[in-house]
């Protein structure tokens, strides 16, 4: 991991410069979308309030010890590269400074229940009498008006709504879901942000005010599309296959040599259960694969002749399969099963991540913290020109409330004080 | 502004993706942009990918739901005379859009270099599975094998289970949703500066960043901890309750508590739990076994359209947990026209196509009107032949297939 500080590297590919966006979304699936933003090169100003505290600022993981709601290593995380000012909308003197933000704001962005902003007024019809050309994004759970209008949930829910639940998992357990929650990094940051874009093309082409709603329950239930049509068309509902295929065969993730109960990243709750994923696409791979396990005569046994056959026997060739992984160590098979042609990975953990020599030069940062913290950030996905993005670190809560009272409104010191001890910047 | 032109209209894409990357392209349908996907003369394998909506497996819905809206064109890449007309083609593209092994790229088959003399502002997004540069380069793998390597798939299942990739191959789709934004923010700056760009996307960058709360990486540098997996729920409380027809999800969430308290208590089935002693985190946390088995108890009492309505409505956040039977049904959708009827000529019958993920210029605004997945080639003499001057005889040899 290198060391990026709070500077942008000259290099840095800003194709977002001169883009500015407030921003009113919190938690994760909001934030998120706006760090890449922030990160190739807009001026996110993230509006927060003591009165409603970002929950990801207190969800964790917490340094050792005492610990501030600046130094949570999630909130610092999706808040890269981002400004923040303290400002309570529910005084009218707070809605009036947010209205004149927005006017001079790009874009505004907001992931409340529905109506929210509304209700601050500072909805979208409120905003574009300030800004006409304004891009205005609302992400509600599900619907900016109408009778569902404040309902709402978490990734979890968004998650058993959109029906990821019921293709994920075995097909014996109950349809608890995925670990993360899910839909707050994929579907609903990268839909928003991919409209918001778009709409800034649209704008530069002489679009007037662009409203974007991503439903954040339409949104996931969109990456769902295969699923959604089979079923529209056929009647058919798929079974929870857990690692397997429809197509390939064998395709699953199989045990492996357990990893030492001690070491360096021992600690409590550590597992030491290995697993390496084979996804086999083709009869040349499962053929390279019965070699490097030591049973060329598999490729000869009828039962396994074709994919089709292999997905009849899929019992069988698993538990023959994982009888012989038990043996390798994940990482090595998978690079003796990559080197013969197979697809495959070691079933990584975060662990295993960290110590990973090219995730820690190419993909996770470390930052100094706001406070000094020591902060190990993921970064950003996309790679100009092969490049890592430099970031930089997500700021205080309340870091850049004068600086940008004075310097975007206009405001005095004096002025901004009086602002401070009436409690509106707080 | 309903009815307005989608913001990408007049915008050319040339798509070049397999299964790893094809959400991206798909995604810039959505957005109004003319996405034109190039198929070997074999066809496009995806065009033979399961489900299907035939019994004999002829028509892939796979193919129709991730090609939808797109044109299509065949080229011969494997004959020289192939490549300059490719470059003729890419000189009418914004850009391009290509996924899949390193060494199977199409810019690593023609050549960045003889790309970019045709179109030097030409905005390319290269998705694979493990980056363009880094040690793990010629590796390769779709969906299952990101999930793995990404740290996804390690946190789904039970603590004393196997894990699980998450369904519907959402590894893919969020290498699909990097490579959208990567391309549009190309696009932006395309038009702003005059300059092309080369964007990397490993997916299994992409598909980390799923990892960054539940398995944030200061679990380990801070305390020495690796997530794990954790079964049914985030602790203390469990989040999937049975229902009596099926599963919700529901969550106490901070500030909810009284909410819930008032709905159990609306039901009878608060037991102890209006005891004011349990407005504080710490007791909850402590009694979470009991508070779980009264909301289950509760649950399990009821449908899961009811539970959902009468928590929504009461303040606590509660979700059904969906198959794609539900969300066909659901009247909410229907409401907002979400679902797209698609008429298919070739099928004889309309199929519904999954909504929009977003929609423009007003609440429930109208996605883009969606077209069925084009036949192999089917834009072949469109833009060959009339918008690129192609004659008749090298029409023959490079492009002409078997229409279907």
């Amino acid at each position: 991991m290198s060391d990026t500080g709070h500077m942008v590297e000259a290099s840095s590919w800003q194709p977002l410069a001169g883009v500015r966006v407030l921003d009113f979304t919190w938690m994760i699936a909001g934030p998120l979308g706006t760090r890449l933003l922030a990160t190739f090169g807009a001026e996110v100003i993230k509006v927060e309030s003591y009165h409603r505290v970002d929950r990801v600022r207190e969800t964790g993981p917490h340094p050792n010890g005492p610990w501030s709601i600046n130094e949570d290593g999630s909130f610092n995380d999706v808040n890269l590269g981002k400004k923040s000012i303290l400002l309570n909308l529910n005084f009218p003197e707070g809605q009036d400074l947010a209205r004149r933000l927005a006017a001079v704001s790009d874009i505004v962005a907001a992931n409340f229940t529905g109506d929210r902003l509304d209700r601050w007024h500072l909805g979208f019809a409120d905003l574009v009498k300030v800004r006409p050309d304004l891009i205005f994004l609302n992400m509600p759970v599900f619907a900016s008006t109408g009778p569902r209008r404040r309902w709402g949930g978490i990734g979890t829910h968004i998650n058993a709504l959109a029906g990821i639940n019921s293709v994920s998992g075995f097909s014996d357990d109950p349809p608890f879901g995925l670990g993360p929650l899910y839909p707050d990094f994929s579907s609903n940051p990268f839909h928003a942000v991919a409209a918001v874009l778009a709409a800034l093309i649209n704008r530069d082409r002489g679009a007037g005010a662009q409203f974007i709603e991503v439903s954040q329950y339409e949104s996931t239930a969109s990456i769902l599309g295969p699923t959604l049509l089979q079923y529209t068309a056929t009647g058919t509902l798929p079974p929870r296959l857990g690692n397997r295929s429809p197509r390939h065969c064998p395709h699953n993730v199989y045990p492996c040599q357990a990893a030492p109960a001690s070491g360096p990243t021992a600690g409590t709750g550590t597992p030491t259960d290995r697993w390496c994923a084979v996804a086999v696409a083709t009869d040349t791979e499962w053929a390279a694969l019965c070699v490097v396990l030591g049973h060329p005569e598999w490729r000869d046994d009828p039962r396994f002749a074709t994919a089709a056959a292999r997905r009849r026997h899929e019992d069988v060739l698993d538990a023959l399969i994982a009888a012989e992984t038990t043996r390798w160590s994940a990482e090595e098979l998978a690079a003796r099963l990559q080197a013969a042609g197979v697809p495959a990975a070691p079933v990584n953990h975060a662990g295993d991540l960290l110590a990973d020599p090219w995730y820690r030069a190419e993909y996770f940062h470390e930052l100094a913290g706001p406070e000094g913290c020591r902060f190990a950030a993921h970064g950003e996905p996309i790679r100009p020109f092969g490049r890592r993005q430099p970031v930089r670190r997500a700021p205080l809560m309340g870091e850049h409330t004068e600086e940008v009272c004075q310097h975007l409104l206009g405001l005095s010191p004096d002025e901004v004080n009086h602002l401070v001890a009436a409690g509106v910047l707080g | 502004m309903a009815g307005a032109p989608l913001p990408l209209v007049g915008c050319r894409v040339l798509d070049a993706t397999d299964e790893l990357g094809v959400y991206a392209t798909r995604l810039l349908v959505e957005l109004g942009a003319e996405v034109v996907r190039l198929e070997p003369l074999a066809g496009d394998p995806l065009r033979r990918y399961p489900p299907f909506a035939d019994a004999d497996g002829r028509v892939s819905l796979y193919h129709l739901h991730f090609n939808a809206g797109k044109r299509s064109l065949t080229l011969d890449l494997t004959r020289p005379a192939a490549h300059g007309w490719l470059n003729r083609l890419l000189t009418t593209c914004h850009a391009l859009v290509e996924s899949g092994p390193v060494h199977g790229l199409l810019s690593t088959r023609i050549g960045l270099t003889a790309m970019r003399a045709a179109r030097p502002d030409l905005v390319v997004v290269s998705v694979t599975p493990f980056g363009l540069h880094g040690p793990y380069r010629e590796r390769t793998g779709g969906d299952l094998v990101v999930a793995a390597h990404s740290g996804l798939l390690w946190l789904n299942g039970r603590p004393d289970g196997p894990p699980h990739r998450p369904g519907g191959e959402q590894a893919a789709h969020m290498a699909g949703l990097l490579a959208a934004n990567a391309t549009l923010l190309g696009l932006f700056h395309q038009r702003r500066t005059g300059q092309g760009c080369h964007l990397d996307v490993p997916a299994t960058f992409a598909a980390s960043l799923a990892t960054l709360q539940t398995a944030n990486a200061n679990y380990v540098t801070w305390h020495g901890r690796i997530p794990a997996r954790r079964g049914m729920g985030l602790p203390p409380f469990r989040h999937i309750f049975p229902a009596a027809d099926g599963w919700v999800a529901l969550t106490a969430l901070p500030g909810q508590w009284p909410n819930l308290v008032r709905l159990l208590c609306d039901h009878a089935a608060a037991a102890d739990l209006a005891d004011p002693a349990y407005r504080d985190d710490a007791y909850r946390y402590e009694r979470s076994e009991h508070i779980t088995a009264v909301i289950e108890a509760f649950t399990s009492r009821y449908p899961k359209q009811y539970l959902f309505k009468v928590a929504q409505e009461a303040g606590v956040a509660c979700a059904p947990v969906n198959t794609a039977a539900d969300l066909a049904a659901d009247p909410f959708l229907h409401g907002r026209g979400w679902f797209r009827p698609v008429w298919h000529a070739d099928l004889g019958r309309v199929l519904r196509y999954p909504g929009p993920p977003f929609r423009l210029g007003n609440p429930g605004g109208a996605g883009a009107a969606l077209h069925p997945a084009p036949g192999q080639g089917a834009d072949n003499r469109a833009v060959w032949v009339d918008e690129l001057g192609m004659d008749a005889a090298t029409f023959a040899t490079l492009c002409a297939t078997e229409v279907r």
